[in-house]
């Protein structure tokens, strides 16, 4: 990471007036095995801002249902966390999660932070109807029966679901998404400030899914939330979080607003990704798979452990862990060639350019990334236009040949004015 | 890529199933109509996706497709060979219903279940060319079983070839599914859902090999999926189709890239709207349904099924109508004939507990206000207003069937009457009435959108 950053820029690196509402800093979570030890999280730090969604994608045993078990001391045993998670309240003092009494954490888990997990079916109790689960949550923590149902109710309802017939089921009853979203409402139920997803729409149907991200973008508007959303489904990330953070063998390899990952993303592995990732978009003969296999966790390879499974690994890669390198003032990427990641894997997905801008610094004066919102479509465009490089005129055609196919021609104009 | 006569014909496939009425429960038993007259050929060499959600009867048709499920009506033959009279033994059976049986293979969802746990992978990929080369040495047998492992990439092979599925990765797993379906020589083989429970980065992978294996054993694929990005990659790769399926029906089918890139059914832009992309600028905006949650299979809707959730609803001729105000008014309309208006609670929104009739009708005014703004935001102009607020103060007196007829006389959609057809004369065809002429059948150019 660059340190020589000025304040203002420092400032910038945040989010201007943004401030942390959870900090991970060094975490690690390491198994004692027979075959030896098992490191399932490698030091990672982690900020989620306050009001962000922020989305981490890993595939399944990369560490990231370890991440979000960390940030709420829930690790179980016998794995050993380590490091510091500190929560920032509203109006108080932070606070050190990790040295928290049990009653503590208790109300720290339901109270400030809430968490929502696949497969609602697992999480309600069979034996007890919805409407009790409402109820006993709201007892549990002391709150006003009669207000809490009412805020239940409209919780409900703002989930398109029809109250009267949701408390008055049991868990059985309901479809998969009637349950995960009924889910949903009972972990906002205690107005927690930031809410921790782990695959929250995996096995349900595309629609459903899809629906339940516009749904949450909703709630977090309505009621002042910070998210965190994990998923091994890159496209749901794309869709939903502000920010973005990708997981490869227990560590996060890049960070920054999705738009601009999406769109030019510097870690080899976020590329390959991508382009791995089926979508409707993309020319077919050009998704193509990841080559190789993710590590084991007793055995990740030395230096960056995405070595060798990557085009662009020389001698350094296999000796050395990278730190994280500034691809912009709110874009980092764990790689020594993040600059070459661009000419040396073009992405296929059919979105923005495929090319890594070494500028930086032109990014960084139009602030773009920070608030992750429309105004990365004109940095793709000005990169567009400086670009010289010779994979342009292949970006170029992939881009018209989207166009033509979907409904995309509508956005391209708006876009680009 | 597909040609010749067809490999297998469905004919009006009906299966339903009851649900209940177990060993205690004399009621009368539900019936669900999973799949309803479906007309469908699967050629030689063909790959067919079926997409729907949750319970739409892609899964049950795709068991019909190669002889699992039996259906409860309809045909359906094998090379012209009906395979269930091959079965009972019925008529002049020209293929043995085991030859059938064999050339049929599925490939389950969950691959961790569809392997013995106690056998090693060598031992249960033996077990197909035991049973159907049984003059194999098993000399051949270790060879042949050593290089599809190989062709899978799953390599060292005899290292693979010792371990049981629980040493396996979920891909590996899913690979040596296929090889064991493959050993067959199957003619047809069924993905259900093959590649979903994979980490979005493996399906690619998977789906590669599949192809790859499909085009060297010359094996057909009906591959069932509720991601319409699989589908594609799939069917479109080896120029198939896509069918898409709602509530039993089959309601548009045709050439994989057409489906995607021109989809026509209301219920096909739907899944095309769900299917989520990678591009940042692309904001796809609320569902393009009226209601998320899918109706009850074991009592679907009237007419056209989708009618209860679709956007695009066509009015009665004779009324003049935007889109807008009348998804608006058949939306109330469903909840009235559902009696799930949400009455208490828009008397409470308005400050009333009502307790006997007269209270009911003293605030009636009110509470006609809150449904209105409940339904329509308030937007809702003369003529239709005076009739919806009929309706409304109809169901405030607890005059629920009144409020039913109230609307349903004036606004009964042609969608809710009539069941669109699947004209399959076309290679593209559609069931939905904005495609065809509804009174002649006939039909009529694309609608605007």
């Amino acid at each position: 990471m660059s340190t020589q950053n000025t304040s203002s820029t420092e400032r910038t690196r945040t989010g201007e007036g943004r401030e942390p509402i959870i900090e991970l800093q060094d975490a690690e979570v390491t198994f004692e095995m027979e075959r030896g030890t098992s490191r399932v999280l490698d030091k990672v730090d982690l900020t989620v801002y306050r009001g962000e969604i922020l989305g981490v994608v890993g595939e399944s045993g990369s560490g990231k249902s370890m991440l979000a078990m960390s940030m709420l001391d829930a690790v179980d045993d016998p794995g050993i966390l380590s490091g510091q998670v500190t929560y920032y309240p509203q109006d108080d003092d932070p606070v050190d999660v990790l040295n928290l009494s049990d009653e503590r954490l208790r109300q720290l888990r339901w109270e400030h932070i809430s968490m929502v997990f696949q497969g609602a079916m697992s999480s309600f109790n069979p034996t007890m109807g919805i409407r009790e689960h409402f109820v006993e949550t709201l007892k549990a923590h002391d709150t006003d029966v009669d207000e809490g149902m009412e805020r239940a109710r409209e919780l409900l309802s703002d989930l398109y679901l029809d109250p009267d017939r949701i408390l008055g089921s049991y868990a059985h009853e309901l479809s998969g998404g009637m349950r995960q979203r009924a889910l949903i409402a009972l972990s906002v139920l205690l107005e927690p400030d930031l809410l921790v997803m782990d695959e929250p729409t995996a096995a349900l149907d595309l629609l459903m899914q899809r629906s339940i991200l516009t749904l949450l973008r909703k709630l977090k508007e309505k009621y002042d939330l910070t998210m965190l959303f994990i998923t091994h489904d890159l496209s749901l990330v794309a869709e939903l979080a502000d920010r973005m953070a990708v997981m490869y063998a227990f560590e996060l390899v890049e960070k920054g607003p999705t738009n601009r990952i999406l769109r030019n993303a510097a870690h080899p592995y976020t590329r390959a990704l991508l382009n791995a990732t089926p979508n409707l978009d993309a020319p077919l003969s050009e998704m193509r798979p990841i080559a190789g296999s993710a590590p084991d966790p007793v055995n990740v390879p030395e230096g960056c452990s995405y070595h060798p499974r990557c085009p662009l690994a020389d001698q350094q890669c296999v000796a050395t862990d990278p730190e994280y390198h500034a691809v912009t003032d709110v874009h980092d990427a764990a790689c020594f060639h993040w600059e070459q990641a661009a000419e040396t894997i073009p992405m296929n997905t059919g979105v923005g350019s495929g090319d890594g801008e070494t500028d930086g610094s032109n990014d960084a004066e139009t602030d773009g990334g920070v608030d992750a919102g429309t105004d990365g479509s004109d940095d793709a465009e000005t990169d567009g236009g400086v670009d010289t490089e010779t994979d342009g005129s292949d970006d170029a055609e992939t881009d018209g040949g989207v166009d033509a196919g979907t409904d995309g021609s509508d956005d391209g104009p708006g876009g680009e004015i | 890529m597909s040609s010749g006569d067809p490999l297998i014909t469905l004919e009006d496939i009906e299966v339903h199933f009851e649900d209940g009425g177990g060993l205690f429960d004399f009621s009368e038993p539900e019936v669900v109509q999973a799949v309803d007259g479906v007309d469908l050929d699967i050629y030689e060499n063909d790959v067919i996706a079926l997409v729907g959600e949750s319970g739409c009867g892609k899964t049950t048709l795709g068991k019909t497709t190669i002889g699992l499920q039996r259906p409860t009506g309809g045909s359906i033959k094998y090379k012209g060979q009906d395979i269930w009279d091959a079965k009972d033994g019925r008529g002049d059976v020209d293929i043995p219903y085991k030859d059938i049986r064999r050339r049929l293979q599925i490939i389950h969802q969950d691959p961790g279940s569809s392997l013995n746990p106690n056998r090693r992978v060598r031992q249960v990929l033996e077990a197909p060319l035991k049973r159907w080369q049984g003059q194999m040495s098993s000399g051949d047998r270790r060879r042949e079983i050593l290089s599809m492992l190989e062709r899978v990439d799953m390599t060292p092979p005899e290292d693979y070839a010792g371990r049981y599925p629980h040493q396996l990765s979920g891909g590996e797993k899913q690979r040596v599914a296929l090889i064991r379906a493959l050993l067959m020589d199957p003619d047809l083989i069924l993905a259900d859902e093959a590649v979903s429970a994979l980490d979005v980065s493996l399906r690619v992978e998977m789906m590669d090999l599949m192809l790859e294996l499909q085009d060297n054993f010359d094996t057909s694929f009906v591959f069932v999926s509720h991601d319409l990005s699989n589908a594609r990659y799939l069917a479109a790769n080896n120029g198939g189709r896509i069918g898409v399926m709602y509530l039993g029906r089959l309601v548009e089918i045709g050439p994989a890239e057409q489906i995607i890139n021109d989809p026509k059914h209301p219920y096909t832009k739907v899944l095309r709207w769900a299917t989520p992309d990678l591009d940042p600028d692309n904001d796809a905006g609320p569902p393009p349904v009226r209601k998320l949650d899918v109706p009850d299979p074991k009592n679907p809707p009237s007419g056209c099924r989708f009618h209860t959730r679709c956007p695009k609803i066509i009015p009665p001729e004779d009324v003049d109508i935007d889109q807008e105000t009348y998804n608006d008014i058949m939306t109330l309309r469903h909840d009235i004939d559902d009696r799930t208006v949400e009455v208490d609670q828009l008397f409470e929104s308005v400050g009333v507990e009502p307790e006997t009739d007269a209270d009911r009708r003293d605030n009636a005014d009110a509470f006609v206000d809150a449904a209105l703004t409940e339904y329509f935001d308030g937007n809702v102009t003369s003529p239709h207003r005076d009739r919806v607020e009929d309706a409304i103060e109809a169901v405030a007196v607890g005059e629920w069937d009144e409020a039913s007829t109230t609307l349903s006389e004036r606004y009964e959609s042609v969608c809710e009457r009539k069941d669109p057809t699947l004209d399959q004369s076309s290679d593209h065809p559609v069931a939905c009435h904005l495609y065809t002429d509804t009174e002649t059948g006939s039909p009529e150019p694309a609608p605007m959108d």
